[in-house]
């Protein structure tokens, strides 16, 4: 017995004398524990994002910067105002228009559809979830050759099965200005809906069973419970996979690279691809870097209004 | 039902199709049932377009980067969570930023700057670029997960005798470690598909699976086996993560937005 509680003395003291000297080393810096942590990760996200950004500032007001002749001269506001008054630069924003705008739209209401349909099956529900979220993790390259492949015009299965149908003429879809548009599109809506879906699902679950159980008291239909239950519940989660896909669809161009490049002409180059292809492509990096200023502004915008919707608690937890 | 048919059929014709002969790939009306052979795998493997370093360039890299992220997910997100500093909801929205920003956006000057610090084509450079939005998004998401968890279990522990660091360590640190390996895993996936990245900052004998997959294309229509086959070895690995952490994806993908 004796020897026990000399035992937790001596930790005691063992452990008041570590705590001595740890807590008066934290305390005798200037900032608090939590900033200590937090301070390298601010110092390394600070060199990743502001010294590119520099760059990228610095290169939208310069000219000729990969010239042969290697001479950099200060060009002002001239990329900018190239950004509105090249038809290019003007087109692609257009297409960037459509192609973000029909996405949206088929995203958001196929993936409303999926999710109510998902959150009223009560059997296999795990295995369908499984499935659904699959497209979400095949690497964009993937998906790009996968829809490539089913989309040819003599060997595609998809294109066998729309001949059959009696849809479809033998023109490439990818060659059609108007195909490859819906080509891109239907890519990205076969990969990114299930995410919409899963947002709006973990919504849905969280609405008590007992509204709906009080809606079919009163006699309400399937249709008026979607409308007057769900869809007001899902407002914020809307929100949020919006601004999401927004975002995301402004970032990425992998599928349009591995299948279109942008073509025909430039029916399916969105901003992304045309600031690529006008920097890493054309070598011209002031135009590029000047539009990727812009992008990055809206962006910035886009992206604050989705921390406003998950952080400013509109409705939400 | 329907949407989980149209989710699955490119999968499966995929993975069908890359075990199928040359011939039989294109014929119409296309085959479901056919003798499955493992050429292609041969092919990419050990015949003539090996894919085997490109694997190997892939692992490193993705490994390399998640285990940077991970680490300032931890102390960064734990950081994130509990100070009260004003101005908060704004260091919050920058680091989130840097995750959000535009691709283009971020390899042209990321370009640029490694042209003239000799980091084009190496590893290292690759792992700083997906730093660039891996630690950002390693952060965010720990932040929501160390939010769920009360502080008062760390004054607990903090009033027995613990410090600061240890209630960090062996309180907080441990409870959220199902958050940390989802992060560690969906980091992990987003590097391994990465493709565009790749292919500006890789060079000869770096590339990654997915470059190395891409430039089969050249190869015309006879690339199509090996491009699948390899697809598929893309996608295993992922299928296998992401299935372990399946109840965290959502929230991953929706960088915290959305909790289950």
């Amino acid at each position: 017995m004796v020897n026990l509680e000399n035992i937790t003395r001596l930790e005691d003291a063992k452990r008041d004398h570590l705590k001595s000297t740890e807590e008066s080393f934290i305390e005798r810096l200037p900032i608090s524990f939590e900033m200590l942590l937090l301070l390298p990760s601010i110092l390394v996200l600070g060199v990743l994002s502001i010294i590119p950004l520099v760059t990228l500032l610095w290169l939208s007001v310069m000219e000729g910067v990969l010239s042969p002749t290697d001479t950099a001269t200060f060009a002002g506001i001239q990329n900018y105002r190239a950004i509105f008054t090249n038809s290019s630069i003007i087109e692609s924003w257009r297409v960037t228009g459509i192609y973000l705008f029909v996405s949206l739209g088929l995203q958001i209401s196929l993936g409303t559809m999926v999710a109510v349909a998902l959150d009223r099956v009560k059997y296999i529900d795990d295995l369908l979830t499984s499935i659904v979220l699959m497209p979400m993790l095949i690497a964009p390259v993937i998906v790009g050759f996968l829809w490539a492949f089913l989309l040819d015009p003599s060997f595609g299965l998809y294109t066998y099965l729309l001949n059959q149908l009696g849809f479809y003429t033998q023109s490439p879809m990818f060659s059609d200005s108007v195909g490859a548009m819906i080509a891109v599109i239907v890519m990205d809506t076969w990969q990114w809906t299930p995410l919409v879906s899963l947002i709006l699902l973990a919504r849905l679950k969280s609405i008590p069973q007992g509204l709906y159980e009080a809606a079919r008291v009163d006699g309400a239909s399937f249709i008026s419970e979607f409308r007057y239950i769900e869809l007001p519940m899902l407002q914020s989660a809307f929100v949020i996979a919006l601004l999401l896909r927004s975002m995301d669809l402004m970032r990425f161009f992998t599928k349009i690279f591995i299948t279109t490049e942008g073509g025909p002409g430039s029916s399916t180059k969105i901003i992304g691809y045309f600031v690529y292809e006008q920097t890493l492509r054309f070598g011209n990096l002031g135009t590029g870097s000047a539009l990727g200023v812009v992008m990055l502004v809206v962006t910035i915008l886009m992206g604050l209004f989705f921390v406003e919707a998950i952080m400013g608690g509109a409705g939400d937890e | 039902m329907l949407f989980a048919f149209w989710t699955l059929v490119p999968i499966v014709w995929m993975i069908l199709s890359s075990l199928k002969y040359q011939t039989g790939m294109f014929e119409m009306p296309p085959t479901i049932i056919f003798d499955p052979n493992l050429t292609n795998y041969h092919d990419v493997l050990v015949g003539d377009t090996p894919v085997v370093s490109n694997i190997t360039n892939s692992v490193i890299v993705a490994v390399a980067s998640t285990a940077v992220a991970t680490f300032f997910g931890a102390i960064g997100g734990y950081g994130l969570s509990r100070t009260d500093i004003s101005g908060k909801k704004h260091l919050a929205f920058w680091i989130i930023s840097t995750r959000m920003a535009p691709m283009a956006v971020v390899i042209v000057p990321l370009w640029f700057l490694f042209r003239y610090a000799d980091l084009l084509g190496t590893r290292v450079g690759l792992v700083i670029v997906y730093s660039t939005f891996n630690v950002p998004f390693a952060i965010w998401l720990m932040r929501s997960f160390f939010d769920e968890i009360p502080v008062s279990i760390e004054e607990a522990a903090i009033v027995d005798g613990a410090t600061r660091w240890e209630a960090f360590r062996y309180v907080s640190l441990p409870l959220a470690a199902p958050g940390l390996g989802a992060t560690a895993i969906i980091s992990l996936i987003f590097a391994w598909n990465d493709f565009l990245f790749a292919l500006v900052f890789t060079g000869q004998d770096t590339q990654t699976l997915p470059v190395a997959v891409a430039s089969m294309q050249s190869l015309g229509g006879l690339g199509w086996g090996t491009i699948f086959a390899s697809g598929t070895l893309v996608i295993i690995p992922v299928a296998v993560f992401g299935y372990i952490v399946r109840d965290y994806l959502v929230s991953g993908l929706s960088m915290g937005a959305v909790k289950e």
